[in-house]
């Protein structure tokens, strides 16, 4: 979906978003203006005999013209819109200063000009249609000005002209020029609405999309929740049954072998043995609600320093004298729910501990890899890496219980503290070899910081 | 039928933003006409013209009312009303001035003006009318100019340059200005656009995070389940197990001393079922959600 949004996005913006989709235009009003003041300047040229003894001016521009436009149609077949309306603009000044010179700046022809000014305006550059403009009225005015004061005198041959002539002519060529030029200018406004029309469709599209998936990532969630929930309520509903009962056997079971005790210790072995087994269950029931509970509570993650943190914890060890080496990296600082965090670091340094006390010494190493996070290394007792798949699964055990107490949760717990913070936790082992858990907490998202 | 004739090449539809230009510059130059053409009343009313003075009063007039329809914001009306005033001014122009070409130029900026600020077909329309005008007034050998201008032609010319440039300048000036517009409402639009995209990324790996976790939290839920089925029962059965092995070895005690063991044994077995009861709940429970 993703793809096909792109593409149509990327078609919408392709001819808006270049720079060049004026310029682009601009040059091609240039080429259709410069081939039409070719065919016009031939045309005069061809004509003028007809209708004027003196044509030597037009004669002589003409092909400066033609040859001036060729230039002006090759730039703006290149691109090049800017250049080729300074040479258009070039041409047009001289070309109109020569008539004014040679006819005088009040002669016949002089309305020519508004046409070159039109003509240079159809480029549509403001700066230089006014140099042009600005530029004319001042060669005009200052020869007007001159032949006043009689310093200088143009030929006035405009009784050989129909007096209307050339403005009729004029007028023809400005009318086809105007509705072009008007023509060309309505065309772009109507192409760069039509991106903007498409634009919009493609920002709809994209929001529609973000909100049926925001409606997706709503109804994933609370799925997740109500499973989360499920656990802790089956959780809640086994812990509150067992609870009660145990409580009922336990007390029976202890009154019985109080009242009985005359029997001797060993009669009463097996009454032992169950009261014993019954308290296993009463407390892996609390761990079983613990467990449970890690999945329902809200996370609080902070910066946390893993060294502080490390610390704190192997204290608590050395202080109970376990004659453990310590081998401590330094530590990056990691972001996550210190509480819970802090769970993960003790169960996992507590197995390191248990899985080792039959070493002398026992070592643990902790340290981080940048490629698999945090890890905590010992030489015990390590485990048959082909088992391994079960070693987060709640209650799995992988020594038995007379070997290493615990109740199979621990590892259990800290998988799940770990995936809800968006990390993870892999482990390598093998047997009598050591085992090294690694552990990952999530990045701090964006969201979070 | 003449619109409808020219619209397939020449008119389109262009969006508010240019259709406001438009009037605003209709209104501008229709203001500069009738200011003008009031001073030219006036020059003809003291220089005892009267003929002119009236032809020059009646264009002041027409582009006075002009503009007054262009304030109101009218287009198509408005648009009528310049091309009335243009075909009217060419007219006057003709009869006031006389043939001459240059002093002519003035109509050129009529044409321009038409073509820029109202329909295209107005321009060709104009240039007819033009081209007419002065073939009728010529072969009807009309005792024009009726006012012959005191000025020198060249100053006319100049006057001419000035009044096509600033109009050429409006024109490509509001050109620039409306394509700048356009376009930076574009861009803002790929902005947005932009944003969205990448917040739709972040929203489907949210999507498929969700996934993973619903996955994850659905393994350990069964995991869960089929573990405490085995691993809560497993103590119970010790605990029945060792009573009963007990029982066996103590049946010398009597049922009544024995009475206690016997409902531990009892309340046991009922827990076992519990246990079961509430596992067997579950499953059927997360089947149905399945």
């Amino acid at each position: 979906m993703r793809v096909v949004l792109s593409r149509v996005v990327r078609s919408a913006f392709a001819v808006v978003g270049a720079p060049d989709a004026d310029t682009e235009r601009r040059s091609r009003l240039l080429l259709v203006m410069a081939a039409a003041m070719v065919v016009l300047l031939l045309l005069s040229a061809v004509t003028i005999k007809l209708v004027r003894g003196n044509a030597e001016t037009w004669l002589t521009l003409s092909p400066i013209g033609v040859l001036a436009m060729l230039v002006t149609f090759l730039l703006a077949r290149r691109g090049r819109a800017d250049a080729g309306a300074l040479v258009l603009s070039v041409f047009v000044c001289t070309a109109l200063a020569a008539i004014a010179w040679t006819e005088g700046p009040g002669g016949v022809r002089m309305s020519v000009a508004v046409l070159g000014v039109v003509a240079v305006g159809s480029v549509l550059n403001t700066r230089l249609t006014a140099a042009v403009g600005l530029g004319l009225a001042a060669i005009v005015g200052g020869l007007g000005v001159s032949e006043a004061a009689g310093i200088y005198h143009g030929l006035d041959d405009s009784a050989r002209d129909l007096v209307y002539g050339p403005f009729i002519r004029q007028s023809i060529s400005l009318g086809v020029m105007v509705i072009l030029l008007r023509r060309s200018y309505d065309r772009l406004v109507l192409q760069v609405r039509e991106r903007e029309r498409a634009c919009g469709e493609a920002v709809a599209c994209a929001r529609a999309i973000n909100s049926s998936l925001e409606a997706r990532v709503a109804e994933r969630t609370a799925v997740l929740q109500h499973t989360r929930d499920q656990l802790s309520e089956l959780a809640a509903q086994l812990t509150a049954d067992v609870r009660g009962h145990l409580g009922t056997i336990r007390r029976q079971l202890d009154e019985f072998a109080m009242k009985e005790a005359a029997l001797g210790p060993a009669a009463l072995r097996d009454v032992d043995k169950a009261s014993s087994a019954a308290a296993r269950l009463s407390l892996m029931t609390e761990r079983l609600h613990e467990h449970a509970s890690v999945g329902t509570t809200a996370l609080r993650p902070a910066r946390i320093a893993m060294d502080a943190l490390i610390r704190e914890v192997i204290d608590e060890y050395d202080r109970a004298g376990t004659g453990v080496e310590w081998r401590v990296d330094a530590l990056p600082p990691a972001w996550g729910d210190p509480a819970l965090v802090r769970t993960v670091v003790e169960n996992l340094v507590g197995n390191a501990v248990k899985f080792s006390r039959n070493r002398t010494p026992p070592r643990i190493h902790i340290g981080h890899d940048p490629e698999r996070g945090y890890f905590v290394r010992d030489n015990g007792v390590g485990f048959d890496p082909a088992r391994a798949g079960n070693l987060f699964s709640p209650f799995h055990r992988l020594h038995r219980e007379d070997e290493f107490e615990g109740h199979g949760l621990g590892l259990a717990n800290v998988r799940r503290i770990l995936h809800r913070s968006g990390g993870d936790i892999t482990a390598e082992a093998e047997p009598d070899g050591g085992a090294t858990f690694f552990f990952r907490l999530a990045a701090p998202s964006s969201e979070t910081k | 039928m003449t619109e409808r004739l020219f619209r397939s090449f020449l008119v389109h539809p262009i969006d508010d933003l240019d259709q406001a230009r438009r009037a605003r510059l209709i209104a501008t130059a229709t203001a500069v006409t009738a200011l003008y053409m009031i001073g030219a009343t006036a020059l003809y009313a003291v220089g005892g013209r009267h003929t002119a003075m009236l032809i020059a009063l009646s264009v002041a007039v027409i582009a006075a009312l002009t503009h007054a329809l262009a304030r109101t914001g009218r287009l198509s009306a408005t648009q009528l009303a310049t091309a009335a005033l243009a075909a009217y001014g060419a007219l006057a122009l003709v009869a006031l001035q006389g043939q001459h070409s240059a002093r002519l130029g003035a109509l050129h900026i009529v044409v321009a003006f038409l073509g820029l600020a109202t329909r295209p077909w107005m321009a060709a329309v104009q240039v007819v009318l033009q081209i007419a005008i002065l073939a009728v007034v010529t072969t009807a050998g009309l005792a024009i100019p009726l006012s012959p201008p005191t000025t020198p032609v060249w100053a006319d010319v100049v006057v001419q340059l000035l009044l096509i440039t600033i109009l050429m300048m409006i024109f490509t000036h509001g050109y620039q200005r409306l394509l700048a517009a356009l376009i930076q409402r574009t861009a803002r639009l790929e902005v947005a656009h932009a944003e969205l995209v990448a917040a739709s990324a972040q929203l489907e790996r949210l999507v498929s995070e969700r996934a993973i976790e619903l996955e994850r939290a659905s393994r350990d839920l069964e995991a869960f389940a089929t573990t405490i089925s085995h691993d809560l029962q497993a103590p119970l059965r010790h605990v029945r197990q060792y009573l009963a092995l007990f029982i066996e070895d103590a049946a010398a005690l009597g049922e009544d001393r024995l009475a206690p063991i016997i409902a531990v044994q009892r309340s046991a077995v009922e827990l076992t079922a519990k246990i079961e009861a509430i596992l067997s709940a579950h499953r059927r429970a997360s089947s149905e959600r399945t």
